[in-house]
């Protein structure tokens, strides 16, 4: 088995809202991810995908809990792991009067390159994601398909070993969306961890190693497509996700 | 890679992304630099067309002289005949009432005319005649007719009455001296003063005009574009971005005040224009080298102002939001510059420490060539303090950005000061209403007045604010008012440091005196009206037990608490001491009242009670009342101040409060 590439413990987040009083968007997830693998977060709208996402990427600070990222607690060294972290969100935007080369050298140098070894990974990125023919037109003039190839250019620019994904075919077409899946395939055969959420159990039935049941910020379960068959005794991952939340 | 490569990579990004928005160019460069031209070309240039067109226009005039000697009438007609005026003369005979007469005049301006010249009968016999000359105000060639007619005519008086004068007495008998001011400053001097007065509201405004596209586009732009994000899953710290983003907004505010400020000394090198009580013969090249001096004396006021720029654009969720925040934000400033055009009012220490003024009185008097080193050292250390501060707040924000950027996340951070924001703001009206209305209870009323407002309108807050907040916490009434039972330890303590605080008080008070000295009339007329008809005991009763009970009740009681809820320690003081200095609504007694509620504060955090605070605020008000009346000599003794080391002793010591504390 391959080595363990994230993990948390009991992650707990509270958010205070004046009107509701305290929220509690996670009520402990615990989550084991391995290199090599694609780990899917199943869950409804308003689940705790992405603020686990958001904790994982050290934007969000835990309420209580451990969270390690490639061996590193993310509240105690979050620079460190957003070193070794590629996050994109169906959010993430361009720098509208950027080029995308300007663009990933920008985010390149941030990332520790320079001089020709950077010229040399944009130019590789530049190629693999076929962005040539407008890599020095500003980002304001791209289509949402250009923009997104150069957005997973940038996430995946330092070659990190952890990549987070939140609901990343969203807002995209059936190419956009095709092209994303097979970006993740390549990403898990490379030997990268590729933890992304989604609420599209067909994205996750045709991707995931594993898979993670998030409802209502409870972890609800995890397993691979055939283990959790098994424990639920149900064919389909829609039947499976409505047995885990009953059984919870 | 370091923080400082980290910050040029962020500073040349934005930068970079600035140079080629047009808006950017437009606020920054564009505008300043045309600013003046624009301006000078529509007042002196424009104006100056226009006068000229003006006075080169015919103007036609109606006149009935009947009236006149006809020596007069002959010489005022002769007089208007000068070609150079310009004045086309047409007599006419009129014989009508007031009313009708101007309704005639209506008539003859409709059908081109421009003036009406009426000579009119005396009012009294023997007396001067009467020469009316009607004009259209709305009209300009009426005007310029009448404004024409009316100088030839002043100056034939004029003329007249000096020629009878020599006839009767000869030369002016009055005429022994005539006063001749002599100038003797020097050109750059008188010049600096001019521009001096002009330069720090211009700065103010232009380094936030100029600077606040960068700011939000850098902000609140990266926010809305979904780039925030990202930015902030890279391995840059808080400090980096910041610094980055800062001087982006201070380099880009800073290049649109030069390039006003070099527009506004070519256009006035180049006569180009003019500014009022500039002299002529000005050494421009010694003039500049003054406002160069101005410009760096100005230089860490502007950091201060580009720092508070990017912390209102870093807190705004949207662009536009971001731009309805710049708009108060300028006015603030502007107004704290304002002084600087007030010649009377000097850069003292106090107002050095003042953020924005001190540094717009210090580049005024740089510029006049007059800077007054300690007062220009102590503003030039204070602005770079509040710049520094401005710059810890605004990383901190950018660190919370992390917080800031989705909507649920934005509820917690401001769900997490619900509490204090809620207790803050009933304070700040809670003053407002003890002000005006307990201000006016009193003045019609001293004592009564004064029971009314603690017992009536304070009390009353004080319950009100009490309740609001147990309904929110479920807590009882009496707790939410701070009513715990109090260790007997910190109660003894807390009337121990009475004696000190009064005696930190004044010392205070005497500072502040050389800074703001309190005039005579302020501060003892309510102590001399109850003195003269009151006792001691029930003055103690009235100014030292009453206020100390109610005050406490609201301030460290009902305000308190939820306060601390959410704020640090430091914070609630701090609040508690800016609230109870508003509430004495005097600016001489802010300082030591605030002083006073910062110390109230300390004991009742310390001692989780309102108890032991209002001992200390009896004690320190009844001190006052005795020392000030002279009739316990010994108790205004500063020895009685050591009773402060017994009496902290006893607050810090651990007491049973605190292990149930500890334990809950």
């Amino acid at each position: 088995m391959s080595e363990l590439a994230l993990r948390t413990r009991d992650l707990r987040k509270v958010f205070h809202d004046p009107e509701r009083g305290s929220v509690e968007a996670l009520r402990g997830v615990d989550l084991e991810c391995r290199y090599g693998e694609i780990y899917g977060l199943l869950g409804p709208n308003g689940a705790g995908k992405t603020t686990t996402l958001r904790i994982l990427a050290t934007i969000l600070a835990p309420t209580s809990g451990e969270a390690e990222l490639a061996g590193v607690d993310v509240a105690r060294d979050p620079l460190e792991v957003r070193r070794r972290l590629g996050f994109l969100s169906a959010s993430t935007g361009l720098y509208a009067r950027l080029t995308p080369r300007e663009t990933l050298r920008y985010f390149g140098t941030m990332h520790g390159l320079v001089g020709d070894a950077l010229e040399q990974r944009i130019e590789e990125l530049v190629e693999t994601f076929e962005i040539t023919a407008f890599a020095d037109q500003r980002c304001q003039g791209l289509s949402s398909g250009q923009r997104q190839r150069v957005s997973i250019a940038r996430a995946v620019l330092h070659d990190p070993t952890v990549l987070i994904l939140d609901e990343p075919t969203t807002g995209l077409d059936i190419l956009g969306t095709s092209d994303m899946m097979a970006f993740i395939d390549a990403r898990r055969d490379a030997g990268r961890l590729i933890l992304f959420s989604t609420h599209i159990l067909s994205e996750a039935e045709r991707l995931c190693d594993r898979i993670g049941v998030i409802h209502r910020g409870r972890f609800l379960g995890a397993g691979t497509l055939e283990e959790l068959r098994e424990r639920t005794q149900r064919e389909y991952l829609d039947e499976i996700f409505r047995a885990l939340v009953e059984e919870a | 890679m370091g923080t400082l490569g980290l910050i040029r990579l962020v500073l040349a990004c934005e930068l970079r992304r600035l140079l080629r928005d047009g808006r950017a160019i437009l606020f920054a460069v564009v505008l300043p630099v045309v600013a003046f031209p624009l301006l000078f070309l529509s007042t002196d240039g424009l104006g100056e067309i226009g006068r000229d067109a003006l006075a080169a226009r015919d103007v036609r005039l109606v006149h009935d002289l009947a009236a006149l000697p006809p020596d007069d009438g002959a010489a005022l007609l002769s007089a208007l005949d000068d070609p150079e005026l310009l004045i086309e003369a047409e007599a006419r005979a009129f014989d009508a009432a007031d009313e009708e007469l101007r309704e005639q005049a209506r008539t003859l301006f409709a059908d081109g005319f421009h003036a009406l010249l009426l000579a009119r009968p005396p009012t009294k016999p023997a007396g001067p005649a009467r020469l009316e000359v009607y004009f259209d105000e709305a009209s300009e060639t009426s005007r310029e007719a009448a404004r024409r007619v009316r100088g030839e005519l002043l100056e034939l008086l004029s003329a007249a009455r000096d020629e009878r004068l020599v006839a009767l007495v000869g030369e002016d008998p009055g005429a022994r001296f005539e006063p001749l001011p002599v100038d003797v400053a020097r050109p750059e001097d008188t010049a600096g003063r001019s521009l001096g007065g002009l330069l720090p509201l211009l700065a103010v405004l232009v380094l936030i005009s100029g600077g606040s596209f960068a700011a939000l586009d850098a902000f609140a732009g990266e926010r809305e574009a979904g780039t925030l994000e990202t930015l902030l899953v890279q391995p840059a710290p808080a400090l980096a971005l910041a610094w980055g983003k800062f001087l982006a907004v201070a380099l880009t505010g800073t290049l649109a005040f030069a390039g006003n400020a070099l527009s506004l000394f070519l256009c006035l090198v180049f006569e180009f224009g003019s500014l009022p009580a500039l002299p002529e013969d000005v050494a421009w090249s010694a003039t500049a080298g003054r406002l160069l001096l101005a410009c760096a004396v100005f230089l860490p006021t502007a950091a201060l102002v580009s720092a508070v720029l990017s912390l209102v654009a870093a807190r705004a969720r949207t662009f536009r939001q971001g731009q309805l925040l710049t708009m108060p934000l300028s006015f603030a400033a502007l107004a704290l510059a304002a002084p600087s055009v007030q010649p009377t009012t000097e850069l003292g220490v106090a107002l050095a420490l003042v953020p924005i003024t001190g540094g717009a009185l210090a580049m005024r008097d740089a510029a006049a060539g007059a800077p007054a080193l300690l007062p220009q050292l102590i503003c030039l250390l204070a602005s770079t303090g509040w710049a520094a501060f401005a710059l810890s707040r605004l990383r901190r924000t950018v660190d919370a950005e992390r917080l800031l950027s989705t909507s649920d996340v934005s509820d917690e951070a401001n769900a997490r000061r619900v509490h204090s924001s809620r207790a803050i703001r009933f304070g700040a009206v809670s003053a407002l209403l003890v002000y005006v209305v307990g201000g006016r209870m009193q003045a019609a009323a001293p004592v009564a007045g004064l029971l009314a407002t603690l017992y009536g309108l304070v009390v009353f807050l004080a319950v009100l604010a009490a309740a609001r907040s147990a309904r929110r916490t479920g807590e009882p009434l009496g707790t939410a008012l701070g009513l715990v039972r109090a260790a007997p330890s910190h109660l003894v303590g807390a009337a121990l440091l009475a004696p000190a605080a009064g005696q930190l008080v004044q010392r205070v008070f005497a500072l502040q005196q050389r800074l703001l000295p309190m005039p005579s009339t302020v501060g003892a007329e309510a102590l001399v009206s109850f003195t003269a008809e009151l006792s001691l005991p029930l003055l103690v009763l009235l100014l030292a037990v009453s206020p100390g009970i109610c005050e406490e009740l609201l301030f460290r009681g009902a305000l308190l608490r939820p306060m601390r809820r959410d704020l640090a320690p430091a914070a609630v003081v701090l609040w508690q001491a800016l609230l109870f200095g508003a509430v004495h609504a005097s600016i001489y007694r802010f300082v030591p009242t605030a002083l006073v509620g910062a110390l109230l504060a300390v004991v009742a955090l310390r001692a989780r009670s309102v108890f032991p605070a209002i001992v200390l605020h009896v004690g320190y008000n009844g001190l006052l009342v005795t020392a000030s009346l002279g009739e316990v000599a010994w108790l205004g003794s500063p020895w009685l101040a050591l009773l402060a080391l017994p009496g902290a002793w006893l607050l810090a010591r651990p007491s049973a409060g605190d292990a149930q504390a500890g334990g809950a």
